[in-house]
């Protein structure tokens, strides 16, 4: 893909800083404002995706798991194709794979992250015939939760990719070469879900 | 009645039993032998599938439930344990709210309706049963949600996140409710219900297309494609099998 793309990343944790920097560092502008040719929403954070137990749950932390992260991304993504304004563009969300996996003491999270993954597949088939390209970017639930051994394996296997890095494929996603994809998950955690 | 009393001396709490998907799983569960709460919103729809329950020889009371509201949930809970002892069987079912439109036009009412009575009610269901199902020798947990929670929807595109957040629910607390031998899985159906019935009226080619697409070529019945399905789910022959979702719709949907 070329440099210079403009693209907006949604979010205040790590993730948000790996991508952002990934991006930078390959010749892109990234922006918190319009106007911006790609989104991308990473609004998993460590420092709020702490571990309970469904029985001791409180209706404010499910808020701000699931509701809370739904509302963002629907926001962001209306937001993302008004500015958009006809022209088409690309929007990335990403996910810790423990939307697909389930997480031990991570009902709350799991379901913010898989809602957010069928949200992609929703808005691709919604939105393709506009010229918007929505995809999805999984990662490794050690990017974001605050404590991934309390999740639970994703695999028994060891990683087939140890130090798999998301910058190339989030740029790829952003990129028009990732135009005749839609509502596609591509996950870099070194290929432990598979 | 069924010769196979399999879910003889359970009991079970079916929600949005009034009518559609969760009548057709109420009455199977009975007719297997399980004494069914009808959870229904509106008692002019619950107490008729009660009475039709005892008139075949079954078992079933209706408890009016709203499950958009923890204390509602609480209230047919407490009921239910308090009346019958035990709880070893939470179906959660009802789902309102899913109306055709695009994803910026969504009205926030209708997001609301379904955020609640899915990932909302579900994680309701699932707290409050918690202490009676670890309590079972036999604690099952049934989440309904649908295909569109899987492969996502141009025609409800809020429709398939509220219905995905419930197959992730029921992953994670198979992981968390394993050690208590509970298991927790999800049934995604397609089937003849007022609730299909209207998204047909909304997108008039959908029936169709539904059709067109399952190779059994025909929308399944609520009470013997789908309550069967939950039975196997709510019996003891279920029960090496947690995390899981079942795709009951005639096989139209092979991405799984």
């Amino acid at each position: 893909m070329g440099t210079n793309v403009r693209i907006k990343v949604v979010g205040t944790g790590p993730l948000a800083a790996q991508l952002s920097a990934a991006l930078s560092g390959r010749g892109h502008k990234t922006t918190g404002s319009a106007p911006y040719e790609a989104l991308v929403f990473a609004p998993w954070d460590p420092a709020l995706m702490v571990p309970r137990p469904i029985a001791e749950l409180t209706d404010a932390e499910f808020n701000l798991a699931w509701q809370q992260t739904m509302d963002a991304a629907v926001a962001a993504c209306t937001e993302a194709r008004t500015t958009f304004a006809g022209n088409g563009g690309a929007i990335v969300l990403t996910l810790p794979t423990t939307a697909l996996a389930g997480g031990n003491h991570y009902a709350h999270w799991a379901a913010a992250a898989e809602g957010v993954h069928v949200l992609t597949k929703s808005i691709a088939r919604q939105w393709g015939p506009e010229g918007i390209s929505v995809n999805a970017l999984a990662v490794s639930p050690e990017l974001v939760l605050a404590d991934p051994v309390v999740a639970g394996p994703v695999s028994i296997a060891t990683p087939a990719v140890p130090d798999a890095d998301p910058g190339a494929v989030v740029e790829f996603l952003c990129s028009t070469d990732a135009r005749n994809l839609a509502g596609q998950l591509l996950t870099v955690d070194g290929g432990l879900w598979m | 009645m069924d010769v196979n009393r399999s879910l003889d001396g359970r009991v079970a709490i079916v929600t949005g039993a009034g009518q559609g998907v969760g009548e057709g799983i109420a009455r199977k569960l009975a007719a297997l032998g399980a004494h069914v709460v009808i959870a229904a919103r509106r008692a002019e729809t619950g107490n008729p599938v009660a009475d039709e329950i005892r008139s075949a020889g079954g078992s079933a009371e209706c408890i009016v439930t709203d499950v958009t509201t923890r204390e509602s949930i609480t209230a047919c809970i407490n009921t239910t344990v308090s009346t019958r002892g035990r709880l070893d069987v939470m179906v959660h079912n009802a789902f309102a709210g899913g109306h055709a439109s695009r994803l910026e036009e969504t009205p926030a009412d209708a997001w609301f309706q379904m955020s609640r009575t899915s990932a909302w009610a579900s994680f309701w269901c699932a707290q409050l049963s918690y202490p009676h199902l670890k309590a079972s020798d036999q604690g099952r947990l049934v989440l309904v949600t649908s295909p569109s929670g899987v492969e996502g929807s141009a025609n409800i595109p809020l429709y398939s996140p509220a219905k995905a957040a419930q197959r992730a629910i029921a992953k994670s607390l198979a992981r968390e409710w394993g050690p208590d031998g509970i298991c927790v899985n999800c049934i995604a159906p397609v089937a003849e219900t007022p609730a299909l019935a209207s998204a047909f009226n909304q997108v008039p080619t959908l029936r169709g297309a539904i059709e067109a697409r399952t190779p059994l070529g025909r929308i399944g019945d609520p009470t013997n494609d789908i309550g069967g399905v939950v039975a196997f789910l709510a019996g003891p022959d279920s029960g090496y099998v947690s995390g899981q979702t079942i795709v009951c719709d005639g096989g139209s949907f092979l991405g799984l």
